[in-house]
């Protein structure tokens, strides 16, 4: 039974073929011609009927028709499996080569190619890595599979594996030019990791397709509880000359794996016997849960900076690192978040998702968000998390993203298993109820890191705020003071951050203000001791003012001791 | 030019060691500081980055002339609280380091800046990779990572190829060759 996108496939394909000649009368010769210039000239449309309809037996049902109504021998079909060599992460040891197995290449863009280069069909691989394509009979024709998956139905999205050290060239793997023939004929790809026993001897085929695979693992999970979305093309860039090294990411010096949310790109590591993360499919889930909170939940409030389980965390970096951890141990249903490294890729860091022990315990600490993220989504299914990630309430929430924020969607949209989960929370250290976590008495022994969100009011009296390095710089707990407000009324009014008296060391106060997670403002001037300036604010917004000392968040030398401010907020109109 | 590739580290580093003895040649011998190079565009820097013990680099990338040693600044910035710091560094062989330092160094935390400077000689130019090995012995949290030191030539100067870097296939596909099986 041919569904509407098959048959409209159908009727391009054998219109295209009329309009070029093609039928009984024609030789062989003149057909095949045809067929390849007019293809290649339509292969975005070919691509994106392909997309569509997203199975290759639809083709095949074309193929019949069109042969069955044709006595010569002018077409073929090509099928075959598509292949990539997968190694597993063992802990300990890393990347056991020995145990290499070929997995199928899902969902990937097949293309047949002329030896001109021009494309003459396209597909997509299946769930099991097969693809089917037609091609002209008797011709010189190569099998392309180019690392992408894209489709363009109701469930919509775009995923490229690209060198960035080639201008962002997408990879692909290819087959050699071989004779199609005047039968159908099968031709399997498998790409190999390239490793001969002691090194990567070999070309790295495999590692935009493992890339590419885990991908599509993470999005399976979302294919399964949204039916209906859209994601913008997302890009990882990988190269085997990515290196932990800070520099330009044309050259590969790309510091660490990381997500880029301005370019939608993830970058991964690909150093031998420094850092390679192809096979650290942890490491890539955790990255593209970073683009799908840029994306699909709407928000990135994160600061991002280095982080990691032992590390009290401003609660932004912790919720965004603490949601991304667990999110890969969900998507791949492993709870241990294994990381390789070093020679042979032979050493392993991380460990289980849910174990927090010896590690700080609170809402500011990644670990905890992890454990209590993955044990939600254990307990109460992925669905009753994904619901809550992408809610509205959460997308526009006054709080700047964090596990409170959470915990206030989730009550209010499941109250039943929240109230459950309460426990989980008292486990880690987490008390605050709200988004604003007025409750929250877990300071994480840091002087002034409560309440977490300090009240401001208009016209009152100064209130001091602390800065402090006692859990180091930019990103750790204690370094910025978030305080949450209301105006009275629309209009102008003026904030000023000054120095306390009492402190002798010079200080570079700077303030950003936010609504619903985007920074309206940012009053970041060079001047010593104080900041101050002038903000719009409407009635009716709760906003929330993040005040910093400038020398804290960028941790020159020395600890620095703590930097007091005295704040205020005054009507300027 | 090309056999220098092949000169021995040891033998680099008697040629900079009797430089500096060469009272003759006193401008050769001596050790001049490393400049900072600052990079256009910045890779992760404060990226959502995948976790990793806290500590980088104060400065990523360096440049020292081409045959004279100089001082290289390779001191880290960490913002742990507590504990200890194992750092030991590997360099290539095109770099020597004429304190001939076992390359390993501790550190007790917090600390905020970690000093290590090496001095360096090469006869390499070009871009050179020195790798270090973090690691947090109390919560044997790792990291390894790298430090850039170019010898003789301003990065701008130097071309794509002497970099290691693709040359962009014009079609915008980079194609890897499939081990194939047709029937």
């Amino acid at each position: 039974m041919m569904k509407a996108g098959q048959w409209l496939a159908a009727v391009l394909l054998a219109g295209c073929i009329s309009a070029c000649g093609g039928g009984s009368d024609n030789t062989s010769s003149r057909y095949s011609s045809s067929v390849s210039s007019d293809t290649s000239s339509s292969a975005s449309s070919a691509s994106s009927v392909s997309s569509d309809i997203n199975s290759s037996s639809s083709v095949s049902s074309t193929s019949s028709e069109i042969s069955s109504a044709s006595s010569a021998v002018t077409q073929v079909s090509i099928r075959g499996a598509v292949t990539y060599d997968f190694v597993p992460l063992q802990n300990p040891g890393g990347l056991n080569y020995a145990l290499t197995e070929a997995r199928p290449v899902r969902h990937a863009l097949v293309e047949l190619l002329d030896s001109a280069d021009k494309v003459l069909a396209s597909g997509q691989t299946t769930e099991k890595g097969d693809y089917l394509l037609q091609a002209p009979a008797n011709t010189q024709v190569r099998v392309r599979v180019l690392a992408q998956s894209r489709q363009s139905a109701a469930q919509r999205w775009d995923i490229r594996v690209e060198d960035n050290t080639a201008e962002n060239a997408l990879y692909a793997m290819s087959g050699r030019l071989h004779d199609s023939g005047n039968h159908d004929g099968t031709r399997d790809l498998h790409a190999p990791s390239g490793w001969d026993g002691n090194g990567y001897g070999e070309s790295r085929v495999a590692a935009p397709f493992a890339i590419l695979d885990t991908a599509y693992m993470a999005l399976a999970q979302i294919r399964k509880v949204e039916s209906a979305f859209v994601l913008p093309t997302s890009y990882f860039r990988w190269s085997p000359r990515n290196r932990p090294a800070e520099g330009l990411l044309g050259d590969g010096d790309i510091g660490t794996s990381f997500y880029d949310s301005g370019a939608n790109a993830l970058y991964i590591l690909g150093q031998e016997n420094v850092d390679t993360d192809e096979y650290d499919r942890h490491v890539i889930a955790h990255e593209w849960m970073h683009y799908l909170e840029d994306e699909r939940i709407g928000r990135m409030d994160s600061i991002g900076g280095n982080h990691g389980s032992y590390d009290k965390l401003d609660l932004r970096v912790a919720w965004s690192e603490g949601l991304a951890n667990a999110f890969s141990g969900i998507v791949l249903d492993d709870p241990l978040y294994l990381d390789s490294f070093d020679s042979g890729q032979s050493v392993v860091g991380g460990g289980n998702l849910t174990d927090t022990r010896g590690m700080p315990q609170g809402w500011y600490s990644e670990a905890s968000v992890q454990a209590l993220i993955y044990t939600l989504a254990q307990e109460e299914g992925f669905d009753t998390l994904y619901s809550v990630l992408t809610a509205p309430a959460f997308r526009t929430a006054d709080s700047l993203h964090s596990i409170f924020t959470f915990i206030e969607t989730f009550t209010d949209l499941h109250p039943v298993p929240a109230a459950n989960f309460r426990s989980r929370l008292l486990q880690q250290g987490v008390t605050g109820s709200d988004e604003f976590a007025t409750d929250e008495s877990n300071d994480g022994g840091t002087a002034h890191a409560l309440p977490v969100y300090q009240p401001l009011e208009v016209g009152a009296s100064p209130i001091r705020i602390c800065s402090s390095q006692q859990n180091g710089s930019y990103n750790k707990l204690g370094v910025t003071r978030l305080l949450q407000f209301e105006v009275a009324a629309s209009g102008h009014y003026q904030v000023r951050a000054q120095k306390t008296k009492e402190q002798a060391q010079e200080t570079d106060p700077d303030m950003h203000l936010y609504y619903q997670g985007e920074r309206l403002k940012s009053l970041e001037s060079s001047d010593v001791d104080r900041e101050e300036g002038r903000l719009y604010l409407e009635q009716g917004r709760r906003y929330v003012l993040e005040v910093y000392d400038y020398y804290h968040a960028a941790g020159f030398g020395v600890p620095l001791p703590t930097s007091c401010f005295d704040l205020t907020l005054v009507s300027a109109n | 030019m090309k056999s220098i590739y092949f000169y021995p580290r040891l033998l680099a580093l008697v040629i900079a060691l009797a430089a500096c003895t060469d009272t003759g040649s006193a401008s050769k011998a001596q050790v001049v500081k490393a400049t900072p190079v600052t990079v256009a565009q910045s890779s992760h820097k404060q990226g959502q980055g995948k976790p990793a013990l806290d500590i980088s680099l104060v400065q990523p990338q360096q440049l020292i002339p081409e045959g004279q040693p100089a001082s290289v600044d390779l001191s880290l910035r960490s913002s742990m609280p507590a504990g200890t710091v194992a750092v030991t560094l590997a360099l290539p062989d095109t770099l020597s380091n004429s304190a001939n330092a076992d390359l390993q160094y501790q550190f007790t935390l917090p600390a905020g800046v970690l000093p290590l400077n090496l001095t360096l000689y090469s006869q390499v130019p070009g871009k050179h990779y020195i790798q270090l090995h973090a690691h947090h012995l109390e919560t044997s949290e790792q990291r390894l990572f790298n430090a850039i030191v170019w010898v003789g030539e301003e990065p701008g100067s130097l071309k794509k190829s002497t970099m290691g870097v693709s040359e962009a296939p014009a079609s915008g596909v980079q194609e890897l060759p499939a081990r194939e099986s047709i029937y």
